[in-house]
């Protein structure tokens, strides 16, 4: 059973995942992007639901940098990634 | 929209040149962000046919100038002649007054010649014996340049060097698709068999666009944070100047528009950075005395991977 972290807002979630991309793949650089973390993420888990945390990392990056609302969702996808990728990296 | 006029001009590029989609994309972010653009490379690596095609591709005027060594800035600019009927001096305009110029090998002409072309770079315009006339808008320059260390050329002094936005590099092609150039080539595929790809309107537009694209706080802080990195490097003597942290923000932009998006993320700006950066850094006088086989470029792509960008 995975163990996902409260409903948090997308700053928070996007930061947990910068977080946890960066402990559990060392080789990645200090410069990496999300994208480049996320691309890493995607072989270390391909049965996670990938077009779900891309449509949740574009309307991250709209917040984020294009000014747009904040979604306020849950990030479910990102979410699971995030306890996924703590699962597989201990 | 964005993204059809992307693909347009990179797919319309393509039936002329193999395996230069990359290239032709960067092109068009100079042009979207009205720079100029600087291709580099040995001999026969298609720069020439890269630059007509792109030309072809958005339908805009075109004019090819092929520098020598014994060229004269009104070669380029034009100048004033007499006309014999009107007993008056009259201003012929040069090859520059067009929308896309191909200076091919400028770095075979001497400094003079080169630097005729500083001000219609950077202002859109041209004056010759205190007469100013406007270029034809849009107007970019595409000059190609063999590697510094072939014979017979000029280094582009750093002053005009920062006037490129970019500089591109072409490189060989792997075996498989080289082989692929060769077959296309004997199928008579070459620059004449591209079409104009955009109307005037679409490329109208697409300027507009850009420049309502939106850079946040965090974005332009990372950029200068990238430029500031290159300023303190000890193996670097002269860093990033501030026209080009402006035209690596603009570039940016044009990047996120072709890409579809009307905000620029990090990973624009951290794509671009050795294209905009690399051509105007100067190496240490220690590390060129050290001989370690560096290069700008390979700085550059060090610099990204070290410096955070917002998350």
């Amino acid at each position: 059973m995975l163990r996902r972290p409260s409903r948090w807002s997308d700053e928070k979630s996007f930061r947990a995942l910068g977080e946890v991309l960066r402990a559990r793949f060392p080789d990645l650089p200090s410069g990496f992007t999300l994208r480049e973390g996320l691309a890493k993420a995607r072989v270390a888990e391909p049965g996670l639901d990938w077009g779900e945390i891309d449509k949740e990392l574009v309307s991250y990056e709209g917040y984020r940098y294009g000014g747009l609302p904040e979604t306020g969702g849950p990030q479910e996808a990102i979410s699971l990634l995030i306890s996924a990728l703590r699962r597989s990296g201990k | 929209m964005k993204q059809k006029l992307r693909d347009a001009v990179v797919g319309e590029v393509a039936k002329a040149l193999v395996s230069r989609e990359k290239e032709t994309e960067l092109l068009l972010v100079t042009f979207l962000a009205e720079g100029h653009a600087l291709l580099e490379g040995v001999p026969g690596v298609s720069k020439t046919m890269l630059a007509k095609s792109f030309a072809k591709a958005l339908g805009l005027q075109f004019r090819r100038v092929q520098f020598t060594p014994d060229m004269l800035p009104l070669d380029i600019v034009g100048g004033f002649v007499f006309n014999m009927k009107d007993k008056e001096l009259e201003f012929r305009k040069g090859p520059v007054f067009t929308n896309i110029l191909l200076a091919d090998e400028i770095n075979r002409a001497p400094p003079k010649v080169q630097s005729a072309l500083l001000e219609s770079m950077q202002e859109g315009q041209v004056t010759v014996e205190g007469k100013t006339e406007q270029l034809p808008a849009p107007h970019m320059v595409v000059a190609t340049q063999n590697p510094i260390e072939f014979r017979g050329v000029y280094p582009l002094p750093e002053g005009q060097l920062d006037r490129f936005m970019v500089r591109i590099m072409l490189g060989y092609l792997p075996l498989g698709t080289e082989l692929d150039m060769v077959r296309r080539n004997m199928s008579a595929a070459d620059a004449e068999t591209v079409k104009q790809a955009v109307t005037a309107k679409e490329i109208d537009e697409a300027f507009k666009g850009v420049r309502t694209v939106k850079v946040s706080d965090d974005v332009l802080d990372y950029i200068g944070r990238l430029a500031a990195e290159t300023r303190t490097d000890p193996r670097v003597g002269l860093g990033a100047s501030p026209r080009a942290v402006i035209q690596l923000a603009r570039c940016s932009r044009s990047k996120a528009y072709v890409s579809g998006r009307d905000y620029v993320i990090p990973d624009d700006v951290k794509t671009l950075v050795p294209y905009v950066f690399a051509h105007r850094l100067r190496l240490s006088q220690s590390s060129l005395l050290t001989g370690d086989h560096l290069d700008t470029v390979k700085i550059t792509q060090e610099i990204v991977e070290k410096v955070s960008p917002p998350r």
